[in-house]
């Protein structure tokens, strides 16, 4: 189908049109893919302890999580007395909507982007930030001693692993110097040594850390660590004030898979296959790797949690942005 | 030095993460455990501690190897199974046998007045003697094979092997109620390992259910002994 026919008809820029067509599949994208990695989240967590995980709704229990998000829609929306209703009901969207707008400058193959800018990379990191704000308010508009605990987790969290995260992405940019996801592929080659990961081992452990902990997935998953505080920040939510927060968790995966793949492992290049496949199959072994995590290492005591960031990832990372920088200067 | 250390520290700490990815990932490869159950289900249930049953004997597994010591009523801290001596048993070594329990119970010099003790766990304890005899008494702690024989061997008086092969020899006490009160039973397992003549052990029915409480109150193991000789006598299920 040709946009710009599609552009010309309607009597609008084409980048609008564009954009739309991009939202458009990019939340079926989300809608879809949650879907998908709540059941590979559970077959995984099955596998790994050597059970089959949900095998019974559809074949391989593959509408499990349909009959759940059926049950989810279905619910009683809530809303706890003495909480403040607008920022409550504020906190979901706040969590769910930045993800649209972080998977458009993604590039899947070396045409397929939903909208190329070249500032892609600070516009993913800029809105990256606005889930510690969703969090902050969900937790703050809950009324609930254990959301409250659970969003000064989640901040203190956020605060301290952003900062890693964007010294090891600024590693990338000084070698590639440019913001623009689409060039930073271009700077890598097909095969996993001509990758940036390759020459940023360092930046790639670190963001893959920092990622981890951004997502608030297990190790790092002290926002809702539900042996303390029931479901943390969520716990008032029901529904799919819930079901919105989870979407936003699963689609973050995705978003932050989906940049390391840009940024450290060739993004859509690869042999053989064409562009998007090699995207897909980089970005979900990632996501894999975080629930192989998930299911792997015990939760970190908070303490832990903030003196690795701030005693180890933090000095690693300015060490490696140095050399870096150093190496690029000679170079 | 000491950040050296410190650096030592975290990189062997590093290492065990990896170390931990493996284990959990070995676990992924290997074939799983669970069994899809309502499709399959498991080849044994040999480790399965159901209630208590009885055992039959080798020849005549309708009947229970039981020698109707009491050892498993004053052994049970429920006081939950309640055993009756048959009445028709052979008289010629009747009046031995009556005897037997007495006696021992008068070489016991800790032996105290065990009709009362029963009263107080509330089991209801029947010898065979009706004429307020005591019944044989619970063996010390520690001791429990030897003494459960010796009362055997005292009926027996005089045949050897009486203690070891009990139930071949004509049958001298058989039990004439055999019931369980599963509501209150523990199943901690003491009848078992008490048992003298290994007459008891765990059923392996997991399917094991009633709609009321009375359906467990009073579980007549005889019976249940003799729906398994009949249906199946090779089977350990019970035959509901």
């Amino acid at each position: 189908m040709n946009l710009h026919t599609l552009a010309k008809s309607l009597g609008v820029a084409l980048p609008l049109v564009q954009m739309v067509v991009g939202l458009v599949a990019l939340a079926a994208f989300v809608g879809l893919n949650a879907v998908l990695l709540v059941w590979m989240e559970r077959k995984v967590a099955g596998h790994f302890q050597r059970r089959p995980g949900p095998y019974e709704v559809g074949p391989w229990g593959l509408l499990q999580t349909v009959a759940d998000a059926v049950k989810l829609v279905a619910k009683q929306l809530f809303t706890p007395p003495g909480g403040d209703r607008t920022l409550f009901w504020t906190a979901p969207f706040t969590a769910f909507l930045p993800v649209f707008v972080m998977l458009l400058p993604l590039p899947w193959s070396h045409t397929l982007t939903a909208f190329p800018v070249n500032l892609g990379l600070l516009l993913i990191l800029a809105f990256a930030g606005l889930n510690v704000l969703a969090l902050c308010l969900a937790g703050w508009g809950s009324n609930n001693k254990w959301a409250l605990i659970g969003a000064a987790r989640a901040v203190a969290q956020s605060v301290a692993y952003e900062i890693p995260l964007l010294l090891a992405v600024l590693a990338v940019v000084f070698l590639t110097g440019t913001l623009d996801l689409g060039l930073i592929v271009a700077c890598q080659g097909d095969m996993p040594w001509e990758w940036l990961g390759a020459s940023q081992p360092l930046a790639f452990v670190i963001y893959v850390v920092c990622a981890v902990a951004e997502t608030n997935r297990a190790p790092f998953d002290l926002p809702e660590a539900e042996s303390e505080l029931t479901a943390g920040f969520h716990t008032e939510y029901s529904g799919m004030g819930f079901g919105l927060f989870f979407l936003a968790e699963y689609a973050n995966m995705i978003v932050v898979s989906a940049v390391a793949t840009t940024l450290f492992l060739g993004g859509w290049k690869g042999p053989v296959l064409p562009g998007p496949w090699w995207f897909l199959l980089k970005v979900y072994a990632l996501i894999f790797l975080i629930m192989w995590f998930r299911w792997t290492y015990p939760r970190t005591r908070f303490d832990q949690l903030l003196n690795l960031a701030w005693k180890w990832l933090i000095p690693l990372a300015l060490v490696n942005l140095l050399a870096t920088a150093v190496l690029v200067e000679l170079a | 030095m000491q950040c050296l250390d410190s650096v030592r520290k975290q990189a062997k700490s590093l290492w065990s993460l990896v170390v931990g990815l493996r284990v959990t990932g070995d676990n992924m490869l290997r074939p799983q455990i669970t069994v899809h159950y309502p499709r399959r289900t498991v080849e044994s249930l040999e480790g399965y501690r159901g209630h208590v049953q009885l055992v039959g004997k080798p020849g005549d597994p309708a009947e229970p190897r039981c020698i109707c010591c009491m050892m498993c009523v004053n052994s049970c801290p429920s006081a939950c199974i309640t055993v009756q001596v048959k009445e028709e048993a052979p008289p010629p070594p009747d009046p031995a046998a009556a005897a037997a329990p007495a006696a021992t119970a008068k070489a016991d010099a800790g032996a105290t007045d065990w009709s009362e003790r029963a009263q107080v766990h509330g089991g209801r304890l029947i010898p065979k003697t009706r004429d307020g005899q005591v019944p044989p008494p619970e063996p010390p702690a520690g001791a429990d094979k030897p003494a459960g024989k010796a009362p055997a061997k005292a009926a027996g008086k005089g045949e050897d092997k009486a203690g070891d092969k009990p139930a071949k020899k004509a049958a001298k006490k058989a039990p004439g109620v055999w019931s369980l009160d599963f509501t209150l039973c523990s199943l901690c397992g003491t009848c078992v390992a008490v048992c003298p003549v290994d007459s008891l052990e765990y059923s392996s029915n997991v399917y094991l259910a009633g709609r009321s409480r009375e359906a467990f109150s009073g579980m007549d193991l005889l019976a249940r002994l003799r729906a398994r000789a009949g249906a199946a006598p090779t089977s350990g299920e019970v035959a509901e």
